[in-house]
């Protein structure tokens, strides 16, 4: 029985491979290996640590920028009035170089702030730019693919037309 | 004597996980005392199914061990510290070749997998292999031990629980074909030249959609890159990747399949092929690996995968009842050797041999 059924199968397998040769059936089309795809050593050179590094620190210089000339004073009462006649004494020169040094601070975490909000514009417009680049590449996957039927259109119709030619002459 | 079976990971539903505990019964029944012991234990299972590693004692030189091997893990080298017998049940590793192109650590795994094996080769006494195509494998890696080929066990009950009822009607009610092929998405399987075969079916019957069911998580570089062929094949709309489903979905896509197609390059069993023979589903498959062992000549071998040939042949399987029967009646003789019965009976004839009782 499994013989025969075997045999039955080799029969039609035959008949189709004769039918294919037969009729010069080909299957162009657009190979896999012209699919372009992210490579897996592509997968290890991620840099999205280094982004969320760069989230974390613009975070807290963004909470840390300003500095206070003065820090509060507590302790023995005695010490505490000591340190408020140095500071006192002191002022007129720590005073100016903290607030120039806010200031400082200040312009440099506007200036991070804004490199920071242009690259995740870049970023956005970079993950836009990946879409249509798909979108291309599979436009042009896709011309490629017609460009084998067409060929293969081609081919069937010049041998269509010899046929009808060798009919006409006889 | 204790008779034990030890693998990596026991998972829920899979065909090692499933094939662990099918044997774990039939060696129970044969009298001994046995267990499963693994590194990972899936929680789905029920608790007294397996116990780690760790609680391992002391094994006799009488006892026995039966490891599963189809990973790459740590175990393989530690399997020689146990001195008593050992057993090893081949399930095949995929060569990383497969894998290397879109994921290095699956390709590391599988390398490191093929190691373990190798280092195993003078270390077994004994060993099962699921297929004629994985004792050849064994046999090309030095191994010397008798090898016996006995097939992995199915649990067929499972097979027989309700559908998912959304799929059937969703599919079958719209008069289309239903091309299916089930299994992970991965590049050992050729998805590619499934869906090239399926381009071509599609010129001779545009009534047809190609559904591949299975997962692809660890591989989506090679599934975006199988999108992006469906797309550039204008495929879009008429190849389905169902991603990881439910087994009542799978069912379903089973129930409303009119051929199940195979391009799969490497295989060491293929459950799924029986799986198709137990829906009645009539199966093409390239003939490669594994497959004509677990086809044993049911179903339609192909001898390359040249698209348009399966493409034929698929037209010709649907539209030709007396073909289609003769196929399905030859898998159904076919899923007969496969019944839990008759591979109790294989393993249990070849472990008594083993322990020469």
């Amino acid at each position: 029985m499994e013989t025969n059924n075997t045999l039955c199968i080799e029969d039609i397998m035959q008949q189709i491979k004769a039918e294919i040769k037969e009729k010069n059936l080909t299957s162009d089309m657009l190979s896999f290996e012209d699919v372009p795809y992210r490579k897996a050593e592509d997968m290890n050179n991620s840099d999205g640590a280094e982004s969320d590094d760069m989230s974390a620190t613009a975070a807290y210089l963004n909470s840390h920028y300003y500095i206070q000339p003065y820090k509060e004073l507590n302790g023995n009462p005695i010490i505490v009035f000591v340190k408020k006649i140095i500071r006192k004494l002191a002022k007129f020169y720590v005073e100016p170089i903290t607030f120039e040094q806010n200031e400082f601070n200040a312009n440099v975490v506007r200036l991070l702030n804004a490199l920071k909000n242009s690259e995740s514009a870049e970023s956005k417009s970079e993950l836009q730019l990946g879409d249509l680049m798909n979108r291309i590449e599979i436009l042009e996957l896709n011309q490629k693919n017609l460009a084998a039927q067409i060929d293969m259109l081609e081919r069937e119709n010049l041998e269509l037309k010899q046929k009808a030619g060798k009919q006409d002459v006889r | 004597m204790k008779v034990v079976q030890l693998l990596t990971t026991l998972s829920f539903g899979d065909a090692v996980g499933n094939d662990t505990v099918a044997l774990k019964g039939a060696i129970e029944s044969m009298g001994f005392k046995t267990a499963i012991y693994a590194e990972n234990i899936d929680a789905r299972l029920q608790k007294s199914t397996a116990e780690p590693i760790a609680k391992l004692k002391e094994l006799g030189k009488d006892d026995v061990i039966i490891y599963h091997k189809s990973t790459g893990t740590d175990l393989s080298f530690k399997l020689d510290n146990y001195k008593c017998r050992k057993i090893m049940i081949y399930h095949n590793i995929t060569p990383s070749k497969f894998f290397q192109p879109y994921n290095s650590t699956a390709a590391a795994l599988t390398d490191y997998g093929l190691q373990g094996v190798k280092y195993l080769r003078n270390k077994v006494d004994y060993c099962l292999a699921d297929s004629s195509f994985n004792k050849s494998n064994l046999i090309d890696m030095g191994y010397t031990c008798p090898i016996d080929v006995r097939p992995i066990l199915i649990p067929f009950d499972d097979y027989k629980k309700k559908p998912d009822e959304e799929i059937i009607k969703k599919y079958s009610e719209d008069g289309y074909t239903n091309i299916i092929f089930v299994g992970r998405i991965a590049p050992n399987k050729k998805q590619e030249n499934i869906i090239r075969a399926f381009y071509q079916y599609k010129k001779i019957n545009p009534k047809s959609r190609l559904i591949l069911v299975g997962a692809y998580s660890g591989m989506e570089n090679y599934y975006e890159r199988l999108v992006k062929y469906t797309k550039a094949l204008s495929l879009e709309d008429d190849v389905i990747f169902t991603g990881h489903i439910k087994f009542n979905a799978i069912l379903a896509y089973y129930k409303i399949a009119d051929v199940f197609l195979c391009m799969s390059e490497h295989e060491g069993f293929c459950v799924p092929l029986v799986e198709a023979m137990f829906f009645d589903v009539p199966i093409i498959s390239y003939d490669s690996s594994a497959i004509s062992d677990t086809l044993g000549g049911s179903g339609i071998l192909l001898e390359s995968n040249e698209p348009l040939l399966a493409a034929m042949v698929i037209d010709k399987l649907v539209n030709d009842s007396q073909l289609r029967e003769k196929v399905i009646q030859g898998q159904r003789r076919r899923l007969e050797d496969f019944q839990y019965e008759k591979i109790k009976c294989i393993f249990e004839k070849y472990l008594r041999n083993f322990l020469g009782k």
